[in-house]
């Protein structure tokens, strides 16, 4: 695969404050990519320079190997999901639409309007003023504006941010609709959600990039997995003998068993199948397994 | 755009009235004088109606043309003809407005660019459009607004001419209505670009606006500035300013000022027009660049 997305010593100054300070990082094509850190990491910042918003004050930014900041650079290849971003209060929502759509020489703008409205569930906006709108369903109109033409690239800055849970739920359920069609980047506070439909993550902290992995090596996925343990007595000893295990240790006074094992020389699956027929030997009850460490709990070790 | 027309109509309507109440004060009270002078003279009985009421219009005429010829049309002898054939109550108002025009736009367009780099809604449009469309959209859209918004008020005034003058016939009319919308408009066509480029450097719609109010000043001073040095010795000392030199180059700011070339922009001779129409157009497209640069180099 292709990098869809490549940056490449990138830093941004206001005054003399760092905002990004020298990361490196690329997104694959296709890829669903997380952009995570606490407040002040330097997310929105990075993302506003990946649409052209922000120019950098060093190093270099690629998206669909053209200069953002280059004019009419990001036209019909990348929709934008910005945080914050007022929409002109006063517009109809469809016509609102319609002109964006035209301003971006989308074929048929109103249909592509009318038809991003029905994704984000809200056609019955369409004449209704944006500044009459909630918070919710601002965010939806907006979502609904960079889905448009479904561009190679969509950056989307706190999709869900505001809302309420079953909306969320399905602007979650759209994100991950949208995965394999375009290359998506997410920035998110919300590791569960970006856990959840992410494949790959750039941690940031401070304007410096912590690290940058596959989902499944950030979260651990492929070299640990945990049971938690109801009852009974877990043989370690046995545990560290099955083929491929490093380590085995119990955490949260006795209750969850981790395993961490060596990728290379066996597969996840057998090395779980393994551990719980040592267990289920013993005597021990099982309450359920789950595999990796969970993101949040990479990124508080990490912060 | 109906907000707009109605402020610069209740301004035009209310300089109309000042001016209008002022000439017929001016006119009484000359009329009154004539008379008194007629009744104090010791052949009023000799005297020939006609000829005095010809006297009479002659001494109105004459005044009348000394007015224009000193305050608008700077002793150009074309030019003073040229202006009297409109009243001069709308001559005055039409003029007063258009040295208002510029606070106006700044009025009207102030937030076109800075309100949208405050709320981030220019975010939409970066994505999908070049800056210098942005930028070119907004101006040419400001234009048609001003243009229409001109057409009503100078529309509104020729009428307020008619109703003042019964000679005024419908070609004089049109006449008169072309002239005065074009030069409005060619005078529009710097401050609009003025006004872009004050919004493109603030992220504050209000501080923009307090800037292009300030940058008004800065035009209108430097070409007083430079009409204060270009007054010749002997006048310049008569008026106590014996101290400038008519030779200092000083003089030559005013060439700086776009508000220097408004005052031609209704003058007969097309090279004197076409100055003062180039002029405006040329501070225009400077402003619009230099609006282009700043919105092309700023984060937003």
């Amino acid at each position: 695969m292709s990098a869809a997305i490549e940056i490449v010593s990138l830093s941004k100054h206001f005054g003399h404050k760092r905002a990004v300070d020298d990361v490196t990082f690329s997104v694959e094509a296709g890829d669903c990519y997380g952009l995570i850190g606490p407040n002040g990491a330097g997310k929105t910042t990075t993302f506003s320079m990946m649409c052209g918003y922000l120019y950098p004050s060093g190093g270099s930014i690629k998206v669909l190997g053209v200069d953002p900041t280059v004019p009419g650079a990001l036209k019909r290849q990348v929709g934008v999901l910005p945080q914050d971003a007022v929409l002109p209060p006063t517009w109809p929502v469809g016509q609102l639409l319609t002109y964006y759509a035209r301003l971006s020489d989308l074929p048929r703008p109103e249909h592509e309007a009318k038809e991003a409205l029905e994704r984000v569930g809200l056609p019955e906006t369409w004449a209704v003023p944006a500044g009459a709108m909630s918070h919710g369903m601002a965010k939806r109109v907006a979502m609904a504006q960079a889905l448009m033409g479904t561009p190679p690239v969509i950056l989307l800055d706190e999709p869900t941010a505001g809302l309420d849970p079953k909306i969320a739920a399905s602007v979650r359920g759209l994100i991950r609709d949208l995965k394999g069609k375009s290359t998506l980047v997410v920035s998110s506070h919300n590791l569960q959600e970006l856990e959840e439909l992410c494949d790959a993550t750039a941690l940031l902290d401070k304007g410096k990039l912590v690290k940058a992995a596959t989902m499944a090596e950030m979260t651990g996925q492929a070299a640990e997995f945990r049971v938690q343990v109801a009852k009974g007595y877990v043989p370690l000893d046995d545990l560290r003998v099955i083929h491929g295990v490093t380590r085995a240790e119990l955490e949260a006074n006795g209750t969850v068993l981790v395993v961490n094992f060596e990728v290379a020389k066996t597969q996840p699956e057998q090395v779980i199948t393994a551990t719980l027929k040592v267990l289920v030997t013993r005597d021990v009850l099982v309450l359920g397994v789950s595999r990796g460490k969970r993101l949040e709990d990479k990124v508080l070790q990490l912060t | 755009m109906v907000v707009l027309l109605v402020l610069f109509m209740l301004f035009t309507g209310l300089a109309l009235t000042i001016v209008g109440w002022a000439a017929s004060q001016i006119n009484k009270q000359g009329d009154q004088q004539f008379n008194a002078q007629i009744q104090d003279s010791p052949y009023k009985d000799d005297l020939d109606p006609a000829k005095v009421k010809e006297t009479k219009d002659r001494i109105a005429n004459e005044s009348k043309k000394k007015f224009v010829s000193t305050f608008f049309a700077d002793d150009d002898e074309s030019f003073t003809e040229a202006l009297l054939s409109v009243p001069i109550v709308v001559l005055i108002v039409f003029k007063i407005a258009l040295r208002f025009v510029p606070f106006f736009i700044a009025l009207m367009g102030f937030d076109q660019i800075a309100a949208e780099i405050g709320n981030r809604s220019i975010r939409y449009l970066v994505v999908r459009s070049r800056r210098s469309s942005i930028v070119l959209g907004k101006y040419l859209a400001q234009t048609t607004i001003l243009a229409l918004l001109m057409a009503v008020s100078v529309l509104a005034m020729v009428i307020v001419a008619r109703v003042v003058d019964a000679d005024l016939t419908v070609a004089k009319m049109a006449l008169t209505f072309g002239k005065f919308w074009v030069a409005a408009v060619v005078l529009s066509v710097a401050y609009l670009a003025l006004t872009s480029l004050c919004s493109s450097l603030f992220r504050q719609a209000p501080v923009s606006l307090v800037f292009n109010i300030i940058a008004l000043f800065v035009v209108w001073f430097i070409a007083l500035i430079g009409e204060a040095y270009r007054f010749p010795g002997q006048e310049a000392a008569a008026l106590s300013m014996s101290s400038l030199s008519p030779e200092s180059a000083m003089a030559y700011v005013r060439y700086a000022s776009v508000w220097h070339y408004a005052g031609e922009l209704l003058h007969p001779a097309f090279s004197k027009y076409g100055v003062a129409a180039l002029a405006h157009v040329g501070f225009g497209l400077v402003f619009i660049a230099l609006s282009y640069v700043v919105l092309r180099a700023r984060d937003v």
